[in-house]
């Protein structure tokens, strides 16, 4: 048994920052000798906080009567950094934000940036950009269910929602070159074009992947441990959605009928008819159910995209903006000073001075936005990040209140916050 | 531990027994993920199906450094985490071996901000550093092999595990 | 950079003024005399106000014109770039109803003390003031929860400031080194920096080195 002098040095080594001296030293109403009360940290390291959430639960038994959430472990200076990196450079940190789903934030912060040049892409890539985006949203939202399901037990839901998620890889792979930190579009397009088997490649999974999809349902949505643990447990009122600015799918199963795509269409959604499925009960129940509707929907986004997808160039063809292919650099003068003036510190991409973007896109979280201010130099003045999980998970220590702390694991895991993109 | 103060000289069954528990600590290093970012979910893809890490040995993978061996610091540690990742190290008992996975935790990565450390083996002792941003599961799976051959080369006298 | 003889934020495009906002014009006259300037760019507008003046008309966008929804709150540093303050407050409030946004951009002098809160019009700004403060240093008068956020609770500087330096002032180096010697944890110092990849490389005498050995051998 460790004694006291030994459990003294590793909680003072362990306080070392002071952001843990709050929960020793802190005097809580009803701490007397005969207090039932126990403060209770929840984190950083758990293995059903989903990345580096840390909450402070004041419980009394197994109920939470005070909850405090602290979050900030996986701060990097996603913003600062942007503050000394050109515009076509900060798309490789857009990919470490969202980490599940790196496609849809590269692909937000080069529409924000288009939006702010004034220039759009050629009809091919906003098709490519949004099958990517779409397959990069139901692995995400596959693996949130798989997670959600882990965390109440069923751990097979995992295994399987992986298995399936590497099949997202492999596409992902084959287009981009990497399986999770893609960098895959560029300031007025992509890369490059998608190889010729990536028709079979996108058939295949649409094939392949509503069996799982069947499977995950046969196993969560009868099943009636399930069921008991989240039907009726976190509920969020459409109201309380709106004012803490909660969006994405833990917005829409409260009723709130936010989607970006539907309501200021970007890269051509609104050639693509698909519904935006909306629950109203708000409870983890409503969030499952609604992201296994939104899967639907995506696959349904994929199939027209796919039937209809054009031929013709993948990036903007005014090279002022964009790069040229690298071939034509080493063959053709003139591509080798658009690149060269592309490239150089100094030159580049320069919006007009004092223009300013608010742009959003549907990321599977929410909506995730890019504030951009230029002062005329290839180097932004301002990137701002507007994250759909900081928003999101705003509200959660007010839904834990009055419940259980299996309650709140089963919360955690329906919000599924992702702390790259909260701490940034 | 106890096994190494029996061991007072070299000799053929003292060699044996060396071989022998290596080979057992090896072949069930039980991982502590400590996973923040991006590496963690191709840690976690590692752990999956496909690229199965319980094929060899890395079976019980349960989020509690008092019941685990190896410790995988996947993800980048920021001045909020360091404390957090130093408690963790503390917390997990002898004989241990660390992993640092990734670019951010062998040395910041992409990121040098005035928020991430640049490292972290500046301030717990790391035996294999795995490089990618994040490294495919197969590098995750090369270095738990690294791990496995630097375990079966160890002298249980070296004192490099405690007493 | 060469001072700019054209003005600065906010600019107007062209000569011909920019066509207001509905929410602008649904304005009542004394809080359209609070509004400095409007700008459009890429179809999205943006009002610019002296702080404090924008929280009457937050505040009447929100109760008398229905925007509901918060979208953003943060802030901008513009040291040294010969502006007219050193920040502004950006505030992005969208109507659900019609799908209208609007951006309110509150300018803020260095020695201001606070910048009224609207946490009461919107439970989104609590963490969005949060943020800005945490990054920032600005004060939220009214926010009841104005701790430290993405930082450690003692951390000395505020990062997104202009002149803080992207690397930082030593923070990220404040840990001793944690390490099994016999029975015990210790605690060293810290191994220098850089460690794994780079150590014992572009030292002066590794530079120097390679000067010697890169000049042609005479014979």
């Amino acid at each position: 048994m460790p004694t006291a002098a030994v459990l003294d040095r590793e909680l003072s080594a362990g306080a070392k920052g002071g952001h843990l001296k709050h929960i020793f030293d802190v005097e809580r109403e009803g701490d007397g000798e005969d207090s039932q009360r126990l403060v209770m940290n929840f984190g950083p390291q758990h293995p059903a906080t989903h990345g580096t959430l840390r909450s402070i639960f004041t419980l009394e038994g197994e109920t939470i009567v005070e909850a405090d959430v602290e979050i900030g472990f996986l701060h990097t200076g996603f913003e600062k950094l942007a503050e000394s990196m050109t515009y076509q450079q900060w798309v490789t940190v857009t990919d470490r934000m969202n980490y599940l789903s790196a496609i849809n934030n590269n692909v937000g912060y080069a529409v924000a940036v288009e939006e702010l040049l004034g220039i759009e892409v050629p009809p091919r890539c906003q098709a490519l950009r949004v099958i990517m985006s779409e397959l990069s949203r139901i692995a995400d939202h596959v693996l949130c269910v798989g997670l959600q399901g882990m965390d109440l037990g069923a751990f097979s839901v995992m295994l399987w929602a992986f298995e399936k998620r590497e099949m997202v890889y492999d596409i992902i792979e084959a287009v981009c070159g990497a399986r999770l930190t893609t960098s895959w579009t560029r300031i007025g397009g992509i890369i490059r074009d998608v190889p010729e088997f990536f028709p079979d490649l996108v058939y295949q999974f649409l094939e392949e992947f509503p069996k799982l999809h069947r499977e995950i349902h046969l196993m969560l949505s009868g099943n009636r441990i399930f069921k008991d643990r989240v039907q009726g447990v976190g509920v969020l009122t459409r109201e309380q959605a709106l004012s803490w600015g909660v969006t994405g799918p833990i917005g829409r199963a409260s009723g709130l009928d936010i989607d970006v795509r539907r309501d200021r269409p970007y890269l051509g959604y609104d050639r693509y008819r698909f519904a935006v499925p909306v629950h109203s009960e708000g409870d983890c129940w409503a969030r499952y159910l609604q992201r296994m509707a939104e899967i639907d929907q995506s696959l349904e986004i994929i199939r027209q995209a796919m039937a209809t997808l054009p031929d013709g160039p993948v990036v903007h063809e005014d090279f002022k903006t964009s790069l040229p292919k690298k071939d034509a650099v080493h063959r053709d003068m003139e591509s080798l000073i658009h690149h060269f003036k592309l490239v150089m510190l100094g030159h580049g991409i320069r919006p007009p001075k004092g223009a300013m973007i608010y742009s959003s896109t549907e990321a599977p979280c929410g909506e995730l936005g890019f504030f951009i201010a230029s002062d005329g130099t290839d180097v932004p003045l301002r990137t701002r990040i507007r994250p759909p999980s900081l928003y999101n998970y705003a509200i959660f220590p007010r839904l834990v209140e009055g419940g259980m702390i299996s309650d709140a694991v089963a919360i955690l895991s329906s919000f599924h916050v992702i702390a790259g993109e909260l701490d940034r | 531990m106890g096994l190494e103060s029996l061991f007072g000289g070299e000799g053929f069954l003292t060699t044996k027994i060396n071989d022998l528990v290596n080979w057992a600590r090896k072949s069930a290093l039980w991982p502590m993920p400590f996973g923040t970012a991006c590496c963690a979910i191709e840690m976690m893809a590692t752990f999956s199906g496909r690229y199965d890490i319980s094929r060899f040995g890395a079976e019980v993978v349960r989020f509690s450094p008092r019941q685990s061996d190896l410790l995988i610091v996947s993800g980048r540690i920021s001045l909020k985490m360091m404390p957090v990742l130093q408690k963790i190290y503390r917390q997990m008992p002898e004989p241990k071996w660390v992993i640092s996975m990734g670019a951010c935790a062998s040395c910041g990565g992409v990121f040098d901000t005035y928020t991430l450390i640049q490292g972290v083996d500046q301030f717990i002792p790391v035996d294999v550093y795995v490089p990618g941003c994040p490294p495919r599961p197969e590098s995750l799976l090369d270095a738990v092999f690294e791990v496995q051959k630097i375990v079966q080369e160890e002298r249980l006298d070296s004192g490099k595990h405690g007493r | 950079m060469a001072a700019d003889p054209a003005p600065a934020i906010p600019a107007a495009p062209g000569d011909v003024a920019p066509p207001r906002h509905p929410a602008r014009k649904a304005l009542p006259s004394p809080l359209d005399l609070l509004v400095l300037g409007e700008t459009v760019h890429a179809g999205q507008h943006a009002i610019f106000v002296r702080s404090p003046a924008q929280r009457p008309i937050l505040e009447h966008l929100r109760r008398a014109q229905g925007f509901d929804f918060l979208k953003d709150v943060t802030a901008i540093d513009l040291l040294g770039r010969d502006e007219a303050e050193r920040f502004q407050v950006i505030y992005i409030v969208h109507r659900l109803a019609d799908g209208s946004t609007l951006r309110v951009h509150a300018w803020l002098p260095e020695e201001a003390d606070s910048v009224p809160s609207v946490f009461d019009l919107w439970d989104s700004a609590r963490w969005g003031e949060r943020e800005t403060h945490d990054m920032f240093g600005i004060v939220f008068a009214g926010n009841p929860d104005l701790r430290r956020f993405l930082m450690p609770e003692d951390y000395p500087a505020f990062p997104l400031l202009k002149d803080y330096p992207l690397t930082g002032r030593g923070e990220r180096r404040q840990f001793p080194l944690v390490r099994p010697r016999g029975d015990e944890m210790v605690e060293e110092a810290p191994l220098p920096y850089p460690t794994s990849i780079g150590r014992g490389m572009h030292t002066p005498e590794y530079i120097e080195e390679v000067k010697r050995e890169s000049k042609p051998k005479p014979g």
